[in-house]
């Protein structure tokens, strides 16, 4: 399940997302399916073996070289639980992190409107603990926390 | 300087854009190439091609304060920074952007509204910056380029029109009260921040909404707006500033060379004296108009030399009118705006038309 905070960032959130990324990084995550798929659908790059990747722009290159968006999804996918900063992610990551979370607890913070599809997945509200299950659900939910903190 | 260039040109990467304001906000997905163009500022290598108009700076969120305060001219840049959202942030950014002839170009998804429960202390406004200063980063591959983020539909002369909302609640709202005599005109009752729920509150969504917000300062707010009401029949005003950049793009001052010269180099006047165009236009529309009997002061009620024929109220008086420039016998609204940027408001605007009753 999706779990969406809006309000302030936690302690236990990962907001650094660079630096936390490029500090634990371990060569087996790049050689796993799913991060694999993750680097493909965002940086549009092919993770070939352990920390070797390649970009269509810029060729052979580090997981360092990877997008922010890019790193936070493959976060949530690596880690047990994670809790992560999400707004530094871009719309092309939800598919994504829908994804890693119809599998698993996902943790995220949102301090913006991710462009959830209209339908068709599952959230709850950290705050209100409220499901949410529609686009237009979410953005009532978080405008009505976030306003009223 | 009207428009600051930025382009960077390397063998693998491509980037060129313009912007004219001071604060602008740059977002979208994820792997466009804003990490690669960072790596290219900082790097000084021959090989980089780099035409900029402002020497560049990129701030962290340790040293972001020291380098607004002490550099001068400079672009800089904040790469998903977490202070922009900070009240301290805002105060520095009223203090030094202005004073230092500093251009900001933010790299974050967050708006910059500051966070209610900010631990500083002391009121502090949200930072005014423009709608139309928030863009996306687009690429081919190689070549990077800026998209306005935002595009809303604009309202033209060919819309329907059943209820206009204004943000302003004085001048702005008694004048298109007046103009859009053939329509029912309310306002937020609460500024920029109080359209949204204004409207959610009305049960509107049946009707075509015109929305008259100032977009020189709607983009802590855009956002919501845009998220919250995409199921509402919604328009805006294309390219408008705010109500005083109207007025000033009206035939009062169609003749007047200081106007003309303003509007020929407007982020040049507009950057130099404030942080945003809306308080330029605000002072530069009071500031021309000092010493007629046409005054305008932001926030005050609207005097009726802008709405009402010449001679025709009692505040213009014989003797008043014989040191005044006007002398407009005709309908003021349609003199004002016909040929203008906004004449097709006056689509909605009926002469010898009583004010339209409410329906809502």
């Amino acid at each position: 399940m999706l779990y969406i905070h809006v309000g302030q960032i936690e302690r236990e959130c990962i907001r650094t997302i660079d630096p936390y990324f490029n500090r634990n990084k371990s060569k087996d995550w790049f050689n796993r399916d799913d991060v694999k798929r993750i680097i493909k659908n965002i940086d549009l790059s092919v993770a070939v073996k352990d920390e070797y990747i390649e970009s269509p722009v810029f060729g052979g290159m580090s997981p360092t070289k990877l997008s922010t968006g890019c790193k936070a999804v493959i976060l949530m996918a690596v880690l047990e639980k994670p809790y992560i900063y999400a707004t530094k992610c871009g719309d092309n990551c939800v598919t994504d992190i829908l994804e890693i979370a119809s599998k698993k607890d996902v943790h995220i913070t949102l301090h913006h409107i991710m462009q959830f599809p209209e339908s068709g997945f599952e959230a709850v509200m950290a705050e209100s603990e409220k499901k949410i299950c529609t686009f237009g659900g979410f953005v009532d939910e978080y405008y009505r926390i976030r306003d009223n903190f | 300087m009207n428009t600051i260039e930025f382009e960077i040109i390397s063998n693998q990467y491509v980037c060129k854009f313009y912007f004219e304001r001071r604060i602008n906000v740059i977002k979208g997905d994820s792997g466009t190439g804003k990490t690669s163009l960072l790596e290219l500022v900082r790097d000084t290598s021959p090989d980089i091609v780099k035409n900029i108009s402002l020497d560049v700076l990129v701030a962290d969120d340790l040293g972001w304060r020291a380098l607004m305060t002490a550099s001068k001219n400079v672009i800089i840049i904040f790469d998903d920074s977490n202070v922009i959202d900070s009240a301290e942030f805002a105060k520095c950014c009223y203090e030094y952007v202005v004073k230092n002839n500093l251009y900001l170009l933010i790299f974050n998804r967050e708006s910059l509204k500051i966070e209610q429960n900010s631990e500083e202390s002391g009121y502090m406004p949200h930072i005014s910056y423009s709608m139309d200063s928030i863009y996306r980063l687009c690429n081919d591959g190689i070549n990077h380029w800026l998209e306005p983020f935002y595009n809303l539909n604009a309202f033209n002369q060919s819309s329907k029109l059943d209820i206009c909302i204004t943000e302003d609640s004085s001048g702005g709202f008694e004048f298109f009260d007046k103009l859009l005599n053939a329509v029912s005109v309310e306002h937020s009752d609460g500024g920029k921040s109080a359209i949204v729920d204004k409207i959610e509150r009305m049960s509107i969504k049946d009707k075509n909404i015109l929305v008259i917000f100032d977009r020189a300062a709607f983009g802590c707010e855009i956002e919501k707006f845009v998220n919250k009401l995409r199921d509402y029949n919604i328009t805006v005003l294309d390219s408008y500033e705010c109500f005083e950049e109207l007025l000033l793009r009206s035939n009062l001052f169609i003749n007047n060379q200081k106007v003309t010269h303003v509007f020929n180099n407007l982020s040049a006047y507009a950057n130099k004296y404030c942080l945003s165009w809306e308080e330029f236009f605000e002072k530069f529309l009071a500031y021309i108009t000092t010493e007629k009997p046409y005054k305008y002061s932001h926030g005050k009620k609207l005097r009726e030399c802008y709405f009402e024929e010449c001679g025709s109220f009692p505040f213009c008086t014989f003797e008043l009118s014989q040191k005044c420039d006007l002398n407009i016998k005709e309908s003021k609204l349609d003199w004002l705006l016909k040929d203008t940027k906004y004449s097709y408001l006056l689509t909605f605007h009926e002469k010898n038309l009583a004010k339209k009753m409410s329906a809502f």
